[in-house]
């Protein structure tokens, strides 16, 4: 059994007469990275702030690490570190005294683990400059660099891919992946676009209008959506009648069929024996936000 | 808390405005002290104006006509004196007071031999005195006049004892004491320093002797005596000992006076660092990276209210010693070799008090009113997350405190007492002095300055220690 790190249970918050979030629970154990997916105006970054005990939280609990983070505050916190929509650095004061100032804060911060940590998301030609002249790739590393110094085994990050180039992204997508390994930590992400952050995340949950929809391993989305294929015939009126695999009709010339790829041949023998006429079968890649969609009863995340 | 507060400091002292400001203080104190020591001294009396009224005056005069002599001799007088002074360059010097007090009468009797009486013996006799006279000036004799003037004065003296006249007594005594003085200290007639003492001394004198037939209440009575004895005796002092430690235009009394002359900057100072110590954190989103350390809200609240109070404490260190090292590079160093003086109400007596000393003292009496200045600014900051509102609040409240005192005196308002302005100035308890407001004391001060800290930060912690850190 895998260590509970953080534990969110029936989270309500009312910020003046909105309703923000409503009956938020969410998991996360030792190795877990988990994508918090949902569109803007959601709660995510609400969902965050309460977690880190930056907002009262009108009823539910917050636990991390097995201490109550609005009764014990000071150690639940002590083992998280977090980024909060943009990075909060200094500007007027270069990367390396931005870390300092993290590291007076707790104890056991030495100087070699700065230097290892800089070296980590590679700022290390940089580190002595003013972080006004950072771009904004590098700032977002920074910030990685001063949630992660004190050794947490919770990182939460809010959107952390916000404003950055597709380089960027995946520079940063490479530096978590590798500090989830190196540095053995839970990772919290959230974001409003699935698609950038799906292949770092083993867990996925989707948050809409305040509400968890759905919260799971995001293997089994995956086999989910893998074999998908469009097939267009004359006319789909009885294909429900001569296939007994899961069929999605879209219009009376193209349905699609959930099946592996060995079973292909097998549908289209059955709709040649029927006198169907095939005019064309496709693969489509179905996306993981589309197979959350479909799982979701056809809502949009945006 | 310890690591919080070098945090906050390091982050203070990194942002370039606090350097700004004290660059600006920096010049200010040069031009002062600059400006101190090339003060010219030498104003202008200005006699050419008298000369030219009486020179038209006279033309419309005949000495001959018997309705006009009077006048033609005044104005005769007037001019032939006003000339005399513009011999000796036309200023404020001892010269100029010596023609006024004693030529002008010499003149005179010339002027009325010469024109009324038509005696010429008369008048040769009047002028070879007028001639001994300015002799006297020409070779810098001034010393010649004090003793004339001391005769004078011991005259007068002798015929008020034998008319029993205490209040004529009184004041020719004052009279003679300075005239003693002059010439055993050597102070020539003039306007520097000296002169405002010995001036100070004899106006600080007859203070006191009207003090007791004014009808005052006991509270009034009580602050103008001891500002008067205050007066006369460093004035006294200073004399008697030749120092010149009541001045306050060279560089040591700039130093001793640095809470009068450059507080604005250190106050601005003060409140600029606690107006934007927490609300600038909130306006650039910093703020969250600090409450998601494991401290509690209201340590860090704490580190940041101490950090501001250190931050002036240093302020303060500062704009001292650069007031010391300006000063003696400008001016001298030697200066400040001189100890200040108090004259204590307790004993009665002058105290020599180191210069340290007397600025420990000096800062330790200013304090309440900078801290309670910046917990205000402090307070706004942190309830508004607003910098300019809290620092313009804050400057006010400055401007504002002496405001609201004199509108209290003027009106005469007893509650005022219980208003923080009267009691902030813990100086005015030093060396046994009476607080400006009747009914306070110095514990009764220190009760209400802790009260209106307690008013301010109690919401400040509570709203701090609940607010929600909404979207930045």
């Amino acid at each position: 059994m895998q260590n509970l790190i953080l534990s969110c249970k029936n989270l309500h918050k009312k910020l003046g007469k909105k309703q923000i979030l409503k009956d938020v629970s969410v998991e996360l154990y030792e190795g877990d990275i988990l994508g918090f997916i949902g569109p803007n105006g959601a709660g995510k970054t609400t969902t965050i702030k309460l977690i880190l005990g930056l907002q009262g939280i009108d009823s539910g609990e917050v636990t991390i690490n097995g201490y109550n983070i609005q009764k014990d505050f000071t150690k639940a916190i002590k083992k998280v570190g977090a980024i909060i929509e943009n990075p909060d650095l200094y500007m007027y004061l270069t990367g390396y005294q931005n870390l300092k100032l993290v590291s007076n804060m707790y104890k056991e911060i030495t100087k070699e683990r700065i230097d290892e940590v800089v070296k980590l998301v590679k700022l290390d030609k940089r580190i002595n400059d003013k972080v006004s002249k950072y771009s904004l790739g590098m700032r977002q590393r920074l910030g990685v660099a001063q949630a992660i110094l004190h050794k947490p085994n919770l990182l939460i990050l809010d959107e952390p891919t916000n404003g950055l180039d597709p380089e960027g992204i995946k520079e940063l997508r490479d530096l978590l992946k590798d500090l989830a390994k190196k540095e053995k930590m839970a990772i919290f992400i959230s974001s409003h676009n699935l698609a950038e952050i799906e292949t770092l995340c083993n867990k996925v949950c989707i948050i809409k209008s305040g509400e968890v929809i759905e919260t799971t391993e995001i293997s089994k989305v995956k086999s989910e959506a893998q074999s998908h294929y469009e097939i267009t015939v004359d006319t789909t009126e009885k294909i429900n009648e001569y296939l007994s695999y899961p069929i999605e009709i879209i219009d009376n010339q193209k349905f699609i069929v959930n099946v592996a790829k060995q079973q292909i041949p097998e549908i289209v023998k059955v709709l040649v024996n029927k006198e169907v006429k095939i005019y064309e079968i496709n693969k489509k890649q179905m996306s993981l936000e589309d197979a959350f969609l479909k799982k979701t009863g056809g809502n949009t995340i945006d | 808390m310890i690591n919080l507060i070098r945090n906050e400091l390091s982050k203070v002292f990194h942002k370039k405005s606090i350097y700004i400001m004290l660059i600006v203080t920096l010049i200010f104190i040069i031009a002062c002290n600059v400006i101190y020591k090339y003060k010219d001294d030498d104003i202008k009396y200005g006699v050419s104006y008298q000369i030219e009224y009486y020179e038209e005056t006279i033309k419309k005069l005949d000495p001959n006509n018997e309705n006009d002599v009077d006048m033609y001799i005044q104005a005769k007088t007037e001019i032939e004196t006003a000339k005399l002074i513009q011999n000796y360059g036309d200023k404020y010097n001892w010269q100029m007071r010596v023609i006024n007090s004693f030529m002008r009468d010499v003149i005179s009797q010339m002027n009325e031999c010469l024109y009324r009486e038509k005696d010429t013996a008369k008048y040769e006799e009047a002028k070879k005195e007028y001639e001994m006279l300015v002799a006297k000036i020409n070779s810098g004799d001034w010393k010649y006049f004090v003793q004339k003037e001391l005769e004078e004065v011991q005259k007068d003296l002798e015929q008020a004892r034998k008319e029993n006249s205490e209040e004529q007594i009184y004041s020719l005594e004052l009279r003679e004491q300075v005239l003693k003085w002059r010439l055993e200290k050597n102070i020539c007639y003039g306007n520097d320093y000296k002169n405002e003492c010995l001036e100070s001394w004899e106006n600080g004198k007859r203070r006191i002797k009207e003090l007791k037939e004014e009808n005052l209440s006991s509270h009034s009575y009580n602050i103008s005596y001891n500002r008067a004895m205050e007066q006369i005796e460093i004035s006294k002092y200073d004399i008697e000992n030749e120092k010149t430690s009541g001045l306050d235009s060279d560089a040591r009394g700039l130093l001793l006076n640095v809470f009068d002359q450059f507080e604005l900057f250190i106050i601005i100072m003060g409140i600029m660092i606690a107006g934007t110590i927490v609300s600038e954190e909130f306006n650039k989103g910093t703020i969250k990276l600090l409450l998601i350390k494991p401290y509690k809200r209201t340590t860090i609240l704490t580190a940041k209210f101490i950090s501001s109070i250190i931050v002036l404490l240093i302020v303060i260190i500062i704009v001292m010693l650069m007031q010391f090292l300006v000063g003696g590079i400008v001016q001298e160093f030697e200066l400040f070799k001189t100890p200040a003086v108090v004259y204590n109400h307790n004993i009665g007596q002058i105290q020599e008090i180191s210069i340290p000393n007397y600025l420990l003292m000096q800062t330790l009496g200013k304090l309440p009113m900078y801290i309670l200045l910046m917990t205000l600014a402090f307070a706004l900051s942190t309830l508004f997350t607003n910098s300019a509102l809290a620092i313009t609040i804050g400057v006010l409240g400055y401007i504002g405190g002496p405001l609201v005192n004199q509108l209290a005196i003027a009106y005469n308002l007893k509650w005022i007492k219980y208003f923080v302005t009267p009691n902030w100035d813990l100086r005015q308890y030093l060396y046994g002095g009476v607080p400006q407001f009747e009914g306070i004391n110095f514990a009764f001060s220190i009760a209400i300055i802790i009260c209106y800290m307690i008013i301010m930060l109690v919401p400040t912690y509570m709203v701090f220690k609940r607010r929600n850190i909404k979207n930045i």
